[in-house]
């Protein structure tokens, strides 16, 4: 078509009105951007304008709205869900109560699926936090809310993601836990828990020690595994339980050096960006999953060019510290909740505190590490 | 905000930004409120030097504003959604543009992208703000004389047709 032609036909409709969206300048004619300014030039019209504000999306979270519920328990704490979607509640169906599922420690949670939403989570989740309020975006649009002074956790979804089982279990659920964890009076950790009998070894260090593949290793001689990264801690009493999320364990990609299972598994981008095998424990290493233990002692591994392994008493202040700095500073709005979570970590570090110095492989580390434990 | 530094938030660990310094504060007056704004970055508080100066004493009854411009924050301002959840309005407009509103302790809290230029926070983002924050006060006035909580928390039918 012409450009004169194409001209003459958007002068006599001038008022076609495209759909604008995503965009802050809008054209209210049907023409090219080269006829708009050929047109705004040669007649001195211009046909531009600029929309200042467009909301396409008001949602309103409530009972009426989200009429579909169920009650979660996660790491020791209950959840009430409360949505629009039945797929939510499948996805999220293996944390159910069980009868004898019991704690004071409670948050609501409140998910509008929204169907006309596009699943988009190609970047890194963001998280951003001011005071009592966490915001966490998925791609575009999917956003979630945690406020920490009231236990409760907004978010409005797509359809894909409603439906995303991986994503509830292995990203969102251990989010929820780590953002608002302190809030609900648990202590997240950055350490593995094994579980003997009842009888819980945490497995601290600074990133790359091998805390992972140590768990691993460990859950292949005889330990059950609870955790391989973030452990949550709760005071009952004077009881402390470490709790896991059953999520896939996470090795980094030379892991396969003393894993041959590994070699069928790939490797992904983990929640920080950084490429890791995420290996179902129990399916790839055919090891047995808890989701509680009671710690009986603290290890700190530290990696040492020299054979051998060497247990050596840890300072339990020094423990503290190694913990207390691996948390998330907390504000002051909720400096309560950070008092109960140093409580927590205290009474963690108050156990025997162990530094485990190893030049061996994880699997004769583990070896040693149970003959250790057998000795406590 | 000086970018000759580059933070890490390691020491101590604070990934969700939360102690991002927000060195600028201003009073403003909108309608009756008196506003505090806090923020990270000057072109906010140019954003709203048109107002009306507030009260800068603290037994002010005030609202707080605090809004952080994140240099990390990726991508460009996404549709609006607009999520009522009790007693918090939250906006989201993609990474660039996430803030939150607390009727109850009148606090718009909010990060702000660096893509973010000072047309589309004068034209878009500030006036939803503005509009949002009139809620809130509305509705705390109203808390006040009734002492009901329950109808702040069920009335949304009135903020909707103010939106």
């Amino acid at each position: 078509m012409g450009i004169k032609k194409q001209l003459f036909e958007n002068f006599a409709f001038p008022l076609q009105i495209r759909t604008i969206r995503r965009s802050e300048i809008g054209r209210v004619t049907g023409m090219s951007l080269t006829c708009n300014m050929l047109s705004g030039l040669t007649q001195r019209v211009v046909f531009h304008a600029t929309v200042c504000s467009i909301v396409t999306k008001l949602h309103i979270l409530s009972h009426g709205t989200l009429p579909l519920r169920a009650e979660v328990y996660v790491a020791g704490t209950r959840c009430s869900l409360l949505t629009n979607s039945r797929a939510v509640l499948g996805a999220v169906s293996r944390w159910s109560c069980s009868p004898g599922s019991r704690t004071d420690r409670s948050f609501e949670m409140a998910v509008m699926v929204d169907a006309s939403l596009v699943s988009a989570r190609t970047r890194e989740p963001y998280f951003r936090g001011l005071h009592h309020l966490v915001f966490a975006v998925f791609g575009r649009q999917e956003f979630f809310s945690f406020d920490l002074e009231r236990q409760r956790v907004t978010g409005v979804i797509s359809a894909k993601t409603a439906n995303d089982t991986r994503f509830w279990n292995t990203v969102f659920l251990p989010a929820t836990m780590g953002v608002l964890g302190a809030a609900l009076g648990l202590a997240p950790v950055d350490a593995a828990c094994l579980d003997r009998n009842g009888r819980g070894l945490l497995i601290a260090g600074v990133s790359g020690a091998g805390k992972s593949t140590l768990a691993v290793a460990a859950s292949q001689n005889g330990f059950d595994l609870v955790s391989d990264g973030w452990t949550y801690l709760a005071r009952n009493g004077n009881d402390l339980t470490a709790y896991g999320l059953s999520v896939p364990v996470r090795l980094l990609p030379d892991a396969v050096r003393h894993f041959p299972e590994l070699r069928n598994c790939r490797t992904g981008k983990a929640l920080k960006g950084e490429m890791a095998f995420a290996a179902d424990a129990r399916r790839v290493f055919g090891v047995k999953m808890q989701r509680q233990s009671s710690p009986l002692c603290v290890l700190f591994l530290e990696r040492v060019q020299q054979p051998g392994c060497d247990f050596v008493a840890y300072e339990q202040e020094e423990a503290r510290r190694f913990f207390e700095s691996s948390v998330e500073c907390l504000p002051p709005q909720l400096a309560d909740a950070a008092a109960q979570r140093s409580g927590t970590i205290r009474s963690l570090t108050d156990r025997p505190c162990w530094l485990l110095r190893t030049g061996e492989s994880p699997q004769k580390t583990a070896e040693a590490v149970s003959r250790f434990f057998e000795r406590i | 905000m000086a970018s000759d530094t580059i933070p890490t938030y390691n020491d101590p660990l604070d990934v969700l930004r939360r102690f991002m310094p927000a060195p600028f504060q201003r009073t403003a007056r909108l309608g009756s409120t008196n506003l505090v704004m806090e923020t990270n970055d000057a072109d906010f508080l140019q954003a709203v030097s048109a107002w009306p100066a507030g009260e800068s004493s603290p037994d002010a009854h005030s609202f707080l504003w605090k809004l952080v411009r994140d240099p990390d924050a990726q991508g460009e301002l996404s549709e609006t959604m607009i999520v009522m959840a009790g007693p918090v309005i939250l906006v989201c407009m993609g990474p660039a543009c996430v803030v939150g509103v607390d009727r109850e302790r009148k606090e718009l809290l909010g990060f702000i992208g660096a893509s973010v230029n000072t047309t589309a926070l004068e034209e878009r983002v500030l006036p939803l703000l503005m509009r949002l924050t009139a809620i809130a006060v509305r509705d705390a006035e109203r808390l006040a004389m009734t002492g009901a909580a329950s109808a702040m928390l069920n009335d949304t039918d009135q903020c909707l047709s103010t939106l």
